[in-house]
């Protein structure tokens, strides 16, 4: 994706990325309490394990609009069960707004939320249990 | 499905059987090719052959349109004041699993979803324990799945239907088939 032309100033140009929203919107919305963790495809799982770095951007899709500075993001997300999933999306909406908007500068016209699953506190020491392997990987 | 296709299918599944039953004659030997050319002499016959051909023509491609156009999504969209929420079925399912698991008498038990007029439709399918009052089971199942879902998605349950397929620890199965 072409990357978004924020501001041409007499010193050159501003160019912001895709991947740089994508890593915000990915960062905001996984600090949420209830969000389990990002969901992406399986291309991107599949780079994720042979690169062995963690992808902060997975799961969030950007577009940027026709309008001057603005862009719209989806997120696939994994909820913790038991939380309220329309509350907990309309937090997720709210800081992933909040936070590229306070970070750019870009004006977010929309964030799309797809609950993809729910994650069982069972499922949790698994999760974990990788994230340290993958820790202990890089350390 | 409306009225119309129903009738438009009826009428398709004459004619397969119709052609079915002429390829059995054909291949038997029974009907041959001087039979037909004998049951259409004159033109006019040959044309309404060809028309009769081209109708059941068209309504098998209406069908095929039909079925190749209507792929329901696999998720609930819940209207937000900063965009869409996306719910997918496996969400509901793991719910509903989840929740039927912790009652009492159920043994396993599983969940398929579809798109209701105003939600969503669920059939459960339950393997429950022996000496177990089943209705009053079923009943708890029903009460506790929809209750569990709508307030944690916000999402209406229109119908939970449930299917008691086995009893544990015994081989007596009364039903694997999904109530539809």
């Amino acid at each position: 994706m072409q990357d978004m032309q924020f501001s041409t100033t007499e010193l050159g140009k501003i160019q912001i990325a895709d991947e740089v929203i994508q890593i915000i919107a990915g960062l905001a919305a996984s600090e949420v309490p209830g969000v389990a963790g990002m969901s992406g495809s399986f291309a991107g799982g599949l780079t994720e394990s042979l690169l062995r770095r963690k992808n902060l951007g997975k799961g969030v899709n950007v577009e940027f609009g026709e309008d001057e500075k603005t862009c719209k993001v989806g997120l696939s997300v994994a909820l913790e069960f038991g939380t309220n999933i329309p509350g907990t999306c309309l937090t997720v909406q709210e800081n992933v707004k909040q936070a590229i908007e306070s970070m750019t500068g870009l004006s977010v016209t929309v964030v799309d939320i797809h609950v993809v699953a729910v994650v069982f506190p069972t499922d949790k020491p698994k999760e974990i249990a990788e994230v340290s392997a993958e820790r202990k990987i890089r350390g | 499905m409306s009225v119309l296709d129903r009738v438009l299918l009826a009428l398709l599944a004459l004619w397969a059987i119709f052609a079915a039953v002429m390829g059995v004659l054909f291949g038997t030997g029974t009907v041959s090719s001087v039979n037909i050319t004998f049951w259409s002499e004159n033109a006019r016959d040959e044309l309404y052959i060809v028309v009769v051909s081209l109708v059941f023509a068209l309504i098998g491609a209406r069908f095929l349109v039909y079925r190749l156009g209507r792929v329901d999504p696999e998720f609930v969209v819940l209207p937000g004041e900063h965009g869409h929420i996306r719910i997918s079925f496996t969400t509901f399912q793991q719910l509903s699993n989840a929740t039927g698991q912790n009652i009492r008498g159920v043994e396993s038990f599983e969940t398929r979803v579809r798109h209701g007029q105003t939600g969503i439709l669920l059939a459960v399918r339950v393997r429950v324990h022996k000496d177990i009052d089943i209705a009053s089971t079923s009943n708890d199942i029903q009460i506790a799945v929809k209750d569990h879902i709508e307030r944690t998605t916000g999402v209406t349950v229109e119908r939970i239907t449930v299917n008691i397929t086995e009893i544990a620890n015994s081989g007596a199965k009364s039903s694997k088939a999904w109530a539809e």
